[in-house]
């Protein structure tokens, strides 16, 4: 897929793994920690709660417990007649919405009708009975017993009240004394277990998992949402049955009056409670919070803030993804260009540069590279037109020299008198070296070897028209003098772009060895004989040939012995080079002839070529070779 | 190949140095026959410095020569030395371009 490899791509899924880690990392974090703030919370609450309820049931218990003594006191100072205290026991139940009932008991004395009252509620309504029956006993039950011998007021252990209520009950009972000051009797206020289980349930809660559960002081359950346990259970016997340490330790610091809270495992519910005495009951009331719960309230705060971070993500992914594309589209459009260029076009749009960023800066160095390389190439394309067409000019005045000078060797097969080779090697540039030869009569030949300045078309169109004149004056001419002041008046006339041409040129008496010659500033020629003694020919005085009309020559004479050989060259062979721009020179011309001296033209030639490429050792040859030999070979006047 | 051009009173002195060959000549032509054009008039070529000259190198000369002339001026050179005063007697060229030893005489006598 594209978006990896491209750079928004990377941005992106890095930014994801980035941001997804640190999120992972803030949501794991605030799990633990909510957690535990909310348990150190709950434990607050909890305590708070536990100690606030069992100080409500408290309220209720102390409200029960002064009434009762109140009424005891009253009896105890008003002895008044057995209808009036029934009465008064009636007007307390009435008046004390948490007392269920309330009984006047006496002690049963001799002759005595037994007295014992007992008011209770059934709904509305107020029943007045008497527990003086023959089949209720009174007087052994707990209520009566133990603040008769406990001198004090007493709750009794929540039991059945059989035959009395007929309810779950706890009895508060204070103690009546007559004027002596013995134990006389009784009065009792009761509460209802299930009134109290429901006054618990009307109180607040932890949550709604929660519930509240009361103990005796025997740890006997007396109030819990499961009615199966109340009275049937302590929390020591459920501590026994489910081999819960835990749950009997708890038990034993509810009886012992403490408050506190711990873990605990209630109703198949691990959780926590929290525990605090009820007044001077005796009695222990907790509050139990499930684990649950807790984690529910965890798990939703977590889930707040796991949905919180994903906004926020997609968001952070959002900005990345307009970042990168806002980064990447100019570079898109610049790799674009890129790309075009490479194919060749350079015209391909880039993107505006906007501001200085880096992408910016380097769009704007593109552009300029751009136009650099436009530039230059344009310049390219003219300089290459412009060389191609002076190499074609070039390459058409080489074809004209070389196509104008003879080229059969040997060129005058039937003549044994003279023998004659000649080579031109014309330069990679410069062009313009020429040879000629050719006989006016049957006894005289004529010899030339020249060099046009200049080069490509015009230097071998002056070569052309030279020649052509040259070849036209020898035959009018006979002295070669004079044959050079008529050329170069010829060539000066009009001659605007000061063209000349060097010019060796001679005759040679082939019946009599004579050669009479001139020289427009040519290098001398020189004359070698078979043993290899070599001599430079005298220069007679001439000007270039061409520069200015109206110059004058002067002539030289030499008679060549037998198998004499003349070489005639232009400068390309004295001034050819090596790479270090040493000169092949006169004196090593001398030396090669020399050594040459001996052998037929062709050899001579040749060697002296195969010198000069060894000499030039691969450098570039700098101007034209010509080179021209001459054997005279006639009946010399030296000819024995 | 290097051109350097001083102005005394009416008269120009061209000092050349190096190599005047096929590959120079062009441009040394077209920045003297550009100072002719200019209105120098009475020239002074100067080749001390001078190592090399070539056929090409000769024909600028020549032009330059034929140039001062058409215009009323004209050209001389100096102080040439070896080769290049060598190729000048070859060429005959010192038969129709004044030749002087060195700057003094070559300035006097223009």
């Amino acid at each position: 897929m594209r978006l990896h490899r491209s750079l928004a791509g990377k941005l992106l899924c890095w930014g994801f793994v980035g941001s997804s880690f640190v999120l992972a990392l803030v949501v794991g974090l605030g799990y633990v920690q909510a957690r535990s703030l909310l348990e150190e919370e709950l434990e607050a609450k909890a305590r708070e709660l536990a100690q606030a309820t069992a100080n409500r049931m408290a309220i209720v218990t102390e409200s029960l417990e002064r009434t009762t003594e109140t009424v005891a006191d009253l009896v105890d100072t008003l002895a008044v007649d057995r209808a009036a205290l029934a009465e008064v026991i009636a007007r307390t139940v009435e008046r004390n919405a948490e007392i269920y009932g309330s009984a006047l008991a006496l002690l049963p004395r001799e002759g005595e009708e037994p007295f014992a009252p007992y008011v209770y509620r059934d709904g509305d309504e107020l029943v007045r009975t008497s527990l003086a029956a023959e089949s209720y006993r009174f007087d052994v039950q707990d209520w009566f017993v133990l603040p008769r011998h406990g001198g004090a007021p007493q709750w009794s252990e929540p039991y059945y009240d059989e035959g009395g209520g007929n309810v779950l009950m706890a009895t508060y009972s204070a103690p009546l004394r007559d004027g002596r000051g013995d134990f006389r009797g009784v009065v009792t206020a009761d509460l209802s277990l299930p009134w109290l289980t429901s006054f618990l349930k009307s109180l607040p809660l932890l949550g709604p998992e929660g519930f509240t559960f009361l103990l005796s002081a025997q740890g006997t359950v007396i109030a819990h949402p499961d009615e199966a346990l109340i009275m049937n259970e302590t929390l020591f016997s459920l501590a026994k049955s489910r081999d819960d340490d835990g749950l009997a330790e708890l038990g034993r610091h509810m009886i012992g009056g403490e408050a506190g809270f711990g873990a605990v495992t209630l109703s198949g519910q691990t959780g926590w409670t929290a525990f605090a005495p009820v007044g001077d009951t005796g009695w222990s009331l907790a509050v139990f919070f499930p684990r649950s719960e807790l984690l529910r309230d965890v798990a939703t705060l977590s889930r707040t803030q796991g949905a919180a971070a994903l906004i926020g993500m997609i968001l952070l992914l959002a900005v990345i993804a307009f970042l990168a594309q806002s980064i990447t589209k100019p570079l898109r459009a610049l790799d674009g260009a890129v790309q075009a260029l490479a194919g060749g076009d350079d015209e391909a749009p880039l993107p505006d540069p906007r501001g200085t960023d880096e992408v910016s800066r380097l769009t704007a160095s593109f552009a300029v590279m751009r136009e650099e390389l436009r530039r230059s190439m344009a310049e390219l394309a003219r300089t290459a037109q412009a060389r191609e067409r002076i190499e074609s000019e070039l390459r058409i005045g080489r074809a004209i020299q070389m196509s104008l000078i003879p080229k059969t060797f040997p060129p005058f097969p039937t003549r044994s008198d003279f023998a004659l080779h000649a080579l031109l090697e014309p330069a990679r540039e410069v062009g313009g070296d020429f040879y000629d030869f050719f006989l006016t009569d049957d006894d005289h030949l004529c010899l030339a070897v020249g060099d046009v300045s200049g080069k490509g078309v015009p230097a071998a169109l002056f070569m052309a028209v030279t020649r052509t004149f040259l070849k036209a004056l020898a035959r009018e001419e006979r002295s070669p003098s004079r044959v050079l002041e008529r050329l170069n008046d010829e060539l000066a006339e009009g001659n605007d772009a000061s063209m000349f041409v060097t010019l060796f040129f001679a005759v040679v008496d082939l019946r009599r060895g004579l050669m009479r010659y001139a020289s427009g500033g040519h290098p001398s020629p020189l004359v070698a004989r078979p043993d290899g003694t070599v001599s430079t020919l005298p220069r007679p005085r001439g000007p270039l040939v061409g520069a200015l009309e109206g110059m004058t020559f002067d002539e030289g004479e030499k008679t060549l012995e037998r198998d004499d050989r003349l070489l005639v060259f232009t400068d390309g062979v004295t001034e050819a080079m090596t790479a270090k721009g040493e000169l092949f020179g006169d004196d090593r011309t001398a030396r090669a002839l020399s050594a040459l001296a001996a052998l037929s033209c062709r050899e001579i030639v040749a060697g002296l070529r195969e010198r000069l490429v060894r000499f030039a050792d691969g450098a570039d040859q700098s101007d034209d070779i010509a080179l021209l030999l001459f054997t005279y070979s006639g009946k010399g006047s030296s000819d024995p | 190949m290097k051109l350097e051009r001083t102005v005394q009173n009416d008269k120009t002195v061209l000092s050349l140095s190096g190599r005047l060959d096929a590959m120079t000549a062009a441009d040394f032509e077209k920045e003297s026959l550009a100072w002719i054009d200019g209105g120098d008039r009475k020239i002074l070529l100067d080749l001390a410095e001078l190592e090399y000259i070539s056929s090409a190198g000769l024909r600028a000369i020549l032009a330059l020569a034929k140039r001062a002339k058409a215009v009323g001026g004209a050209l001389a050179v100096s102080s040439m030395t070896g080769m290049v005063a060598e190729v000048f007697t070859i060429s005959g060229f010192d038969a129709f371009i004044p030749v002087a030893a060195d700057r003094e005489s070559g300035l006097e006598a223009l």
